[in-house]
């Protein structure tokens, strides 16, 4: 999925794309007003995430303007100032969701999942993504962004889905470790060994019951990774 | 037996006085020295003073005047005016010796000029040419303070005199002609003379001359405001040529001869006594009493003595008290020839002239009660008695005044000139009696 | 706001004018009685002044009569002729002992003058038989009064003993009087002229431009007029400037003495002069003085007051402009730390993993992996804490200065009380439980329900905060949910050093702060509670301390409706 990400400020913006990358999101990022409309016309994202207080065009115009061309794209406002979001909801400007600075990694995750849920719930059903997959003992909501044992539920980030979803079509083969880079990272994302075998951990650790002994992601040592039945 | 009086009188005079001494001169004439024997019939004594002449102007009495102008409403215009320069034209007249105050009044009173020595005559008249018209009438209160500013500098060898100038009736305090009149005789008692002058036809003419009357003042019924500083004129005239002053007159009558009335003027009768005063003696003007008097029936032949007179005065000129007697006496006669002879047609005619004047303030007093008739058939009946008086003296005196009753007469029933016609009825009857110089 | 401070000043401007305005009107109206009473007695002093001049003026006379009766009364002649030449008198009456007349003597022929007089003054002639004619006692009191001006020239004692005494009628309408004294069982008798009394009488009385009357009688100048009035109600005299109006009633009003009984002297005044509106005129411009100073004062005041709030409310700004700054540094900080963090567990995590699988397999690739220390986490974790905390104080002071000025707001959304009070929970269980803290959560607010989350999440923050802070010696934390039809309740407690019964409500007072040796070493803004209770009040429903054995127990209640 694309997200439009546009924050004036550098850092800010650099975090909210580590963590949205992080989750399995694509990214575009605009410096200003301006650039997010251009972006947003020439790239069609799937939701955008907007400051409030940008030069030359704020969050509000932006929105506006997003608006008159789809009226359906979900939008997050980030503000630093409460009164602001009221305006959001006071104008009507049909944001989706916002976020309040200073806000935390675990607040931004908990809410653009939150959308993607939805965008995923009113997606016309795709044939390639069924409703739900069931790995064992574990079962799989992708377009929930959800996983359940038992009655213990499992948030899930777009990757997880993704990687549990390719495991799953693959069921009983093994996945080499570039596919599963190029499928669920992106082509143009550099591989990182590293990268993957530390996400790799924390997905067992949620998903699997003992993270030790593996049995929803196997390791086949040298290549890649297994899921079997 | 005139002549013998007279003698009588100037001997009498040069044993009293010293030679250079002025005298006043006492005539004491009887209207019918000779009278029919026999019979009791009544005869007039003139009792005449003559003031003695004043030298020069420079030792004429000082004078102690108040100036009382009437300023009501009705005074307004040319009355006021002229009626302060009448005043103005006094003031010029008096000088340093003199005492002058003024007061106006019209419902409260003004002493706009104090008593005070007539020295800066410039200030007083300017004081006297803001004098505006407006308000009531307070007669009484206006006399009473001007008065009071002459009876600060009340003296006897001064002329104490208030010259009241009016237009209407006093409607402000006492108002009726006695109450006026009293004040009058009170300010008489301390010598002190109000001269009333009516201007136009609003005041009242009974009031006025009573208050003159009473006081022995001067009046005048002045119509037109244009005569006012003439008749001041006259009135400072009088006041400047006073040379005597408190002039009491008692007439003793004889014994049997009974006073009957005094004609003219106010006096006493006690018994066979008659007092009278006048306030004041001008240079060379005669001032008589006329008196009626009873005569018993007497013998043929007899020389009776009628009366006694003695006059006392201040006399200004030697600054001291003074007495002149006389008397006079009558012979009784069969014969009518000599008593018509003898008759002294002067007194008469003034007897005559008094007694008309009686009759016609008697007709005045008939009218004001609203009997036209009998007033008139009064006035009538006193013609008749002037013709036959004028027929039996041959008097052309008598005669004109036989004319001015006739007149008198007819003028009596014009209503609308009655007003007028009183006003001047009173002055003449006024004058008359006083011998009014003017 | 500032409506209420323009009344409560107005009310400081307006009350004590109004009080003082009918304090003044209460005393102008005493005033004015007590004016009113002084005036009166001040005109009556006036014709009282009057008066005494004409009863000075008929002692005087008096005095001279009888200075002048003494040479007079033992010799008819002279009485006689002091009778004709005396100004004052008109007739003359003498009675012997008998009380038979012997001056004017019946035998001798009367003037006609003294007949009229004779016939007029009967009653008199029969009066003058008892022992004192007319009013005696009235008149002897006159002698007391002085005038400064003798009138006549007579000397000042009068014969002694001698009675004396007037006598006056009325013939129709007019007035006379008789002046009568008994010298050697004689009575005398002496009418007076009435007119010359009058006019004796109006020239002692002041006159308008008499400067030396009014110098000397009190001058009654252009407000008033003096009116003397005879018995048939005819104005004999008056004087005085004033011109009172048709049927205007006297201001004061005196009767004469004898001889002049039946007389009176009027005094009119313009009523208008002392009209109640020339005070309230007065009151009314000392009242405008005084709301001008208390409204200038009020007005300097206001002015100060709202520089103040001016000044405060760019305080305010100032504030929450900083906060707002500080607000995007503070994101970057947390943000960062978050995903620091979230790397070195990843890897911690990893390397664990590898470290078994390793293990298992014998192999030995720590040299590789082990570049995270758990210390890094450690430290991580309390940066990124520590943002939280900074995030902490900043949202209160912000929505401090948002409570000032009124810009709280609630906006309610769907969700589970549970959900927002474990989340914060677990924000702060690493905290409390590095400093041993135990744990007592009891949650029974599952159902979804509409409120505001971040206004809970606040309350809690603040509830939370306070027990690390203060009640780290108990080490111990209970918080229980529960949830009834409209209402949600989450108690707070704790087994810290509790807060004394005097100081339970002060503690919701912004920038209160408990002092005590236990808290003075402990840093906290004092208005957490403050807006916490704000908050709670405003969400619908109240922030209480319970009492409770040990410790400190907060109590919330919020309005939580199930449906929006």
């Amino acid at each position: 999925m694309k997200i439009l990400v546009a924050e004036d400020d550098q850092f800010i913006r650099e975090g909210i794309v580590e963590i949205l990358q992080s989750e399995g999101y694509t990214t575009i990022v605009a410096n200003d007003g301006q650039e997010a409309i251009d972006l947003f016309a020439d790239q069609k994202p799937d939701f955008v995430l907007l400051d409030i207080m940008m030069p030359e065009i704020d969050g509000y115009e932006v929105c506006r303007r997003i608006r008159k061309t789809d009226e359906q794209i979900p939008v997050i406002f980030i503000s630093a100032k409460s009164e602001e979001i009221d305006k959001v909801i006071g104008l009507e400007l049909g944001a989706d969701d916002f976020i309040v600075k200073p806000f935390g990694t675990r607040e931004v995750i908990a809410r653009i999942r939150a959308i993607t849920r939805r965008c995923l719930a009113k997606q016309p059903n795709s044939t390639d993504t069924p409703k739900q997959i069931t790995m064992k003992d574990l079962t799989v909501f992708p377009n929930e962004l959800r996983a359940q044992r038992g009655q213990a539920i499992i948030e899930l980030s777009l990757r997880d889905i993704n990687i549990l979803s390719l495991l799953f079509q693959k069921k009983g083969r093994v996945v080499s470790r570039d596919d599963l880079f190029n499928e669920c990272w992106g082509r143009d994302y550099l591989p990182n060994s590293r990268t993957l075998d530390q996400h790799i951990s924390k997905l067992r650790k949620q998903v699997e019951l003992d993270p030790k002994d593996p049995q929803i992601i196997q390791t086949v040592h040298g290549v890649g990774y297994r899921f079997e039945e | 037996m005139k002549k013998v009086i007279s003698i009588f009188i100037l001997l009498v005079c040069s044993l009293q006085m010293p030679a250079y001494a002025k005298q006043i001169s006492l005539n004491v004439d009887m209207g019918t020295p000779v009278m029919l024997a026999q019979k009791q019939q009544t005869a007039y004594i003139k009792v005449s003073l003559t003031g003695f002449e004043q030298e020069e102007e420079s030792t004429r009495t000082p004078a102690n005047i108040a100036i009382v102008i009437d300023k009501s409403g009705s005074m307004q215009g040319p009355k006021m005016q002229q009626a302060i320069e009448a005043a103005v034209m006094a003031v010029n007249i008096l000088d340093n010796n003199d005492i002058v105050s003024i007061i106006t009044y019209d419902t409260d009173v003004q002493v706009i000029v104090p008593a005070t020595r007539v020295s800066d005559k410039r200030s007083i008249i300017r004081t006297l040419r803001t004098i505006r018209a407006d308000g009531s009438t307070a007669l009484f209160a206006g006399v009473s303070k001007g008065a009071g500013e002459v009876r600060k500098f009340i003296a006897k060898n001064r002329v104490n005199r208030v010259i009241l100038l009016s237009d209407g009736q006093a409607n402000v305090g006492p108002s009726t002609p006695t109450e006026l009149g009293q004040l009058g005789m009170s300010l008489g008692k301390e010598s002190i003379s109000v001269t009333t002058i009516g201007l136009g036809l609003g005041y009242n003419e009974d009031l006025m001359t009573q208050l003159a009357g009473y006081s022995d003042g001067n009046h005048a019924f002045v119509e037109n405001a244009n005569d006012l500083v003439k008749i001041f004129q006259y009135e400072f005239g009088d006041v400047m040529s006073v040379i005597a002053k408190d002039v009491n007159i008692i007439i003793n009558c004889s014994k049997n001869v009974r006073p009957i009335r005094v004609l003219g003027r106010d006096a006493e009768i006690i018994g066979h006594k008659i007092h009278t005063k006048l306030n004041q003696m001008y240079s060379e003007q005669e001032k008589f009493v006329l008196v009626e008097v009873e005569v018993p029936p007497t013998a043929v032949g007899t020389t009776y003595d009628i009366a006694s007179v003695d006059v006392s005065y201040e006399n200004l000129h030697s600054k001291r008290k003074d007495k002149v007697s006389g008397s006079s006496a009558v012979m009784f006669s069969a014969s009518d020839v000599e008593i018509k002879r003898s008759t002294n047609v002067e007194v008469m005619e003034k007897a005559v002239e008094q007694v008309s004047i009686d009759t016609n303030q008697q007709a005045i007093q008939l009218r004001d009660e609203g009997k036209i008739g009998e007033a008139k058939s009064l006035l009538e009946k006193n013609t008749e008695y002037l013709k036959e008086k004028a027929d039996s003296f041959n008097s052309s005196k008598i005669r004109k005044l036989e004319a001015e009753s006739k007149k008198d007469a007819e003028e009596l029933e014009d209503e609308a000139e009655w007003n007028k016609k009183r006003k001047s009825l009173k002055e003449r009857n006024y004058k008359r009696s006083k011998q009014q110089s003017y | 706001m500032q409506k209420r401070v323009i009344i409560t000043l107005l009310i400081i401007v307006l009350i004590p004018v109004l009080l003082l305005g009918v304090m003044g009107i209460r005393l102008a109206s005493n005033e004015q009685d007590v004016i009113k009473h002084q005036q009166s007695s001040l005109y009556l002093s006036r014709l009282e002044n009057i008066d005494s001049i004409i009863s000075g003026y008929f002692s005087e006379l008096e005095k001279k009569i009888l200075a002048d009766s003494i040479y007079i009364s033992n010799d008819l002649e002279k009485f006689a002729r002091y009778v004709k030449e005396e100004p004052i008198a008109k007739n003359g009456i003498v009675f012997d002992v008998d009380g038979n007349r012997i001056y004017p003597q019946d035998g001798k022929s009367l003037s006609e003058k003294e007949r009229i007089f004779i016939e007029k003054s009967r009653m008199f002639q029969q009066e003058a038989l008892n022992e004192s004619p007319g009013i005696e006692q009235q008149v002897q009191t006159r002698a007391s009064y002085q005038v400064s001006k003798s009138f006549f020239k007579a000397p000042q004692s009068i014969p002694q003993p001698v009675k004396y005494g007037w006598y006056t009628w009325f013939s129709g309408v007019e007035q006379n009087h008789i002046f009568w004294w008994k010298t050697d069982g004689k009575t005398f008798g002496l009418e007076l002229f009435h007119a010359r009394l009058i006019s004796d009488i109006i020239i002692l009385l002041p006159s308008v431009s008499d400067t030396q009357q009014r110098s000397k009688v009190d001058s009654v100048g252009e407000t008033a007029l003096i009116k003397l009035i005879d018995n048939n109600n005819s104005v004999i005299y008056q004087w005085g400037e004033y011109i009172p109006q048709k049927q205007q009633k006297y201001s004061s009003m005196l009767l004469l003495n004898n001889p002049l009984n039946s007389w009176k002297l009027e005094y009119y005044t313009n009523p208008k002069s002392y009209n109640p509106v020339f005070n309230l005129f007065n009151i009314l411009g000392v009242l405008i003085a005084i709301g001008a100073t208390l409204g200038g004062l009020a007005y300097y005041l206001y002015r100060e007051h709202r520089r103040e709030i001016i000044l405060g409310k760019q305080r305010v700004n100032f504030v929450s402009q900083v906060s707002h700054e500080l607000k995007t540094p503070l994101t970057n900080i947390r943000m960062y730390a978050e995903l620091l963090e979230n790397q070195l567990e990843e890897e911690l995590l990893h390397e664990e993993q590898q470290l078994e699988e390793h293990c298992s397999e014998g192999q030995a690739q720590q040299d590789q992996y082990y570049d995270a220390d758990p210390k890094y986490l450690k430290h991580i974790k309390i940066i990124s804490s520590e943002s939280q905390r900074l995030s902490r104080l900043i949202a209160n002071i912000l929505n401090f200065s948002k409570s000032t000025k009124s810009g709280l707001k609630i906006h309610k959304t769907q969700g589970e009380i549970d959900a927002v009070v474990s989340a914060v929970i677990s924000k702060f269980e690493p905290l409390l439980g590095a400093k041993g803290f135990e744990f007592d959560i009891q949650l029974n607010a599952r159902n979804l329900v509409f409120f505001d989350h971040d206004a809970l999440e606040q309350i809690l923050n603040n509830l939370l905060s306070n027990v690390e802070k203060y009640a780290a010696s108990g080490k111990y934390l209970a918080v229980s949910t529960s949830q009834g039809n409209e209402y949600s309740t989450i108690t707070v407690q704790d087994k810290g050093p509790g807060i004394p019964a005097s100081e339970h409500l002060k503690v919701f007072r912004p920038f209160y702060r408990i002092s005590s040796k236990l808290t003075d070493g402990v840093s906290g803004t004092g208005i957490g509670l403050s807006i916490a209770k704000d908050l709670a009040i405003l969400h619908g429903g109240s922030l209480k301390l319970v009492p409770f054995e040990s410790g400190a127990c907060f109590k919330l209640i919020i309005h939580t409706p199930v449906n929006g």
